[in-house]
């Protein structure tokens, strides 16, 4: 059996026998379901006074469009409230408590360390995440319809935020044993790279272009629009690698509190 | 030179060294460690006894020099080499959220034991530290005593060639540190044991030899009764005689080379005394000589071993000396 997945069934172990991750869980899921609830109704509205008036032609209303994009938008913003809440403890805690010495001396490389840990967040966040694929099920189930392909995309873009985002949280974690500070910094960090493509139109020549294409919110917007592109695949690749390759740098640093 | 032949030392360490920023916290130390021995790194605050320590166990890289477990370097094989060493750090460090036995288990898989033998290691080490009343209580429920004991388990599971000690007694009180000892000099029927520790009646009970270290570089090493013996900076001698208290008192201080006389008791006709005195004279004869002369009846005189604690003392106020000198 291989460090990472020892590594990964004890970070496991520490989320089921921990209190924070039930109610982070339980929390998501009812804010995540509220708007999609909300969503929902307005829909149901919105679309019965378009039936009532069928003057207004030029509205497209399109249940996948309006529930959906909007849900997964709203969605994003959490994961940039949650993520640095579950990362924060990952490397902190056991800097403070100096298990991380423990842990590094063992016949473990420092990468195997990251991988188990990062690997059992992802979990969690997986089943944070999963009843965004239900609620089109439900909707299905009584009468709608959704473009399977944007369910599809824009899971798929939830997850890959949350991994990247996962990723910078966990390198914050390595920065400090003091938990709020990581959790602190995480949430800049993410939130710097989701407001940072405002910007990019504001000014006509191309010099400001480069902040679109490092806003995570700009790639996240195409795959909730239902568009698969190979680049922002690949923009949150390359985020998570990073992260990840830096966490595993800092690691190797062997900066202790002493 | 090969790396993988068959070391005659179970640890070699090559002129290490450690700074921290501009600041060297271990400068140039060289040793090596034969199988089965219990050495014991002396040394007062700061002197860089866990930094050793850490370096020796893998976890910080040292700034200069090379560091082999069995014959395999630390930075050249640091899966092999870490899988012979067993680490207590200092303030020992454990998952307060485990149990007992789902901490052992864990770090055993950490180590990579079989099934088979992960299961024998693991009730061995339950036994040989009486830990099987509390495998299944949580770690962060147990007394300071267990907690230490939980630490060791963790450090000789999977009979690890070399284990390494930081302050392991420090802060149990005085009968779980006696069987703390008792259980560390047990170790060395199938491992090597590095302990670090700033109590000199520590290594005098459970090292072989010692190394002492101040401000990052060894001071003196040798066996710990050698070491009051090469080194001693006082002697000190037991004097039990019959009759006149004054008299005697007069008449050794008179002796040169005595530094001071304490009286310690006196039995029924008998008066116990301290003498100290200066190492490089020979006192015993004069004593007896000017004892016997004056017609003092003499009971016993014995030579007492010399406390590690004056020998440390004084090799750090020489150190210190020297450093200002400069
Ligand atoms: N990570 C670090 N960064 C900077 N300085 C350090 C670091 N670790 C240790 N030092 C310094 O190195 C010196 C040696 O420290 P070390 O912890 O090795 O001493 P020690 O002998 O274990 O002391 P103690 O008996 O207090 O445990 C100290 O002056 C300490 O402040
Ligand atoms: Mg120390």
């Amino acid at each position: 059996m291989g460090p990472v997945f020892t590594i990964y069934k004890r970070e496991v172990f520490q989320l089921l026998h921990s209190f924070i991750a039930y109610l982070l869980v339980a929390l998501f899921i009812s804010i995540a379901s509220y708007f999609f609830l909300s969503l929902t109704a307005s829909f149901s509205i919105m679309s019965q006074q378009w039936n009532e008036n069928p003057g207004i032609q030029n509205l497209n209303f399109n249940l996948t469009e309006m529930v959906l994009t909007h849900l997964y938008s709203n969605v994003a913003v959490l994961v940039i409230f949650f993520v640095p809440v579950i990362t924060m403890r990952s490397f902190s805690e056991e800097k403070k408590q100096g298990t991380l010495e423990l842990l590094l001396t063992l016949p473990v490389r420092d990468w195997e360390v990251v991988v188990g840990k990062y690997l059992s967040m992802m979990t969690l966040f997986f089943f944070m995440a999963f009843p965004l694929f239900l609620y089109p099920i439900l909707i299905q189930m009584v009468g709608g319809y959704f473009e399977w392909g944007t369910v599809l995309t824009g899971f798929l873009g939830v997850m890959l935020l949350g991994a990247s985002f996962m990723a910078i949280g966990i390198f914050c974690s390595s920065l400090t044993e003091n938990q709020i500070v990581a959790a602190v910094v995480a949430f800049s960090i993410m939130m710097f790279l989701w407001v940072i493509g405002w910007i990019e139109g504001l000014n006509q020549s191309s010099w400001l272009s480069w902040t679109g294409h490092l806003s995570a919110l700009n790639h996240y917007r195409s795959l909730v629009k239902g568009v698969l592109e190979v680049k922002d695949v690949i923009y949150y690749s390359l985020l998570t690698l990073f992260f990840l390759m830096a966490t595993i740098m800092r690691l190797e640093m062997r900066v202790l509190s002493k | 030179m090969s790396e993988i032949n068959q070391p005659l030392s179970i640890l070699e360490v090559n002129h290490i060294k450690k700074t921290f920023g501009t600041f060297d916290a271990v400068t140039d130390l060289t040793f090596k460690l034969h199988p089965q021995e219990t050495l014991g790194l002396l040394g007062p605050n700061g002197a860089g006894k866990t930094t050793t320590l850490r370096m020796l166990a893998g976890f910080l890289p040292p700034t200069q020099g090379e560091i082999f477990v069995n014959g395999f370097s630390l930075v050249g094989h640091p899966i092999l080499s870490r899988k012979q060493i067993g680490y207590l750090p200092e303030n020992v460090p454990l998952y307060l959220d485990m149990t007992v036995k789902e901490f052992l288990i864990f770090i055993a898989n950490m180590k990579r034991l079989h099934k088979q033998k992960r299961k024998e290691e693991l009730d061995r080490v339950l036994n040989f530290l009486s830990l099987e009343s509390v495998e299944s209580h949580l770690i962060g429920k147990l007394s300071k005593g267990f907690k230490q004991r939980v630490g060791l388990a963790q450090a000789i599971l999977g009979k690890p060639k070399l284990i390494l000690l930081d302050e392991p007694t420090s802060g149990l009180d005085p009968e779980q540190t006696v069987e703390m000892r008792q259980l560390i000099k047990k170790l060395n029927k199938d491992s090597s044991v590095i302990l670090s520790t700033h109590l000199l009646s520590e290594v005098e009970k459970v090292a072989d030899r010692v190394l002492i270290m101040n401000q990052g570089t060894i001071l003196a090493s040798g066996k710990p009764s050698e070491l009051t013996d090469r080194l001693k900076v006082k002697r000190y001698y037991r004097l039990g005689v019959k009759g006149n208290d004054e008299k005697v008192m007069v008449l050794l201080k008179s002796i040169t080379g005595v530094e001071s006389v304490l009286k310690l008791k006196s039995l029924e006709e008998y008066n116990f005394y301290r003498i100290v005195s200066n190492p490089k004279a020979e006192i015993l004869s004069q004593v007896l000589e000017k004892l016997v002369h004056d017609h003092i009846e003499i009971r016993e005189m014995v030579e007492e071993e010399s406390k590690l604690e004056d020998v440390f003392l004084a090799l750090v106020r020489n150190q210190e000396k020297a450093s200002t000198h400069i």
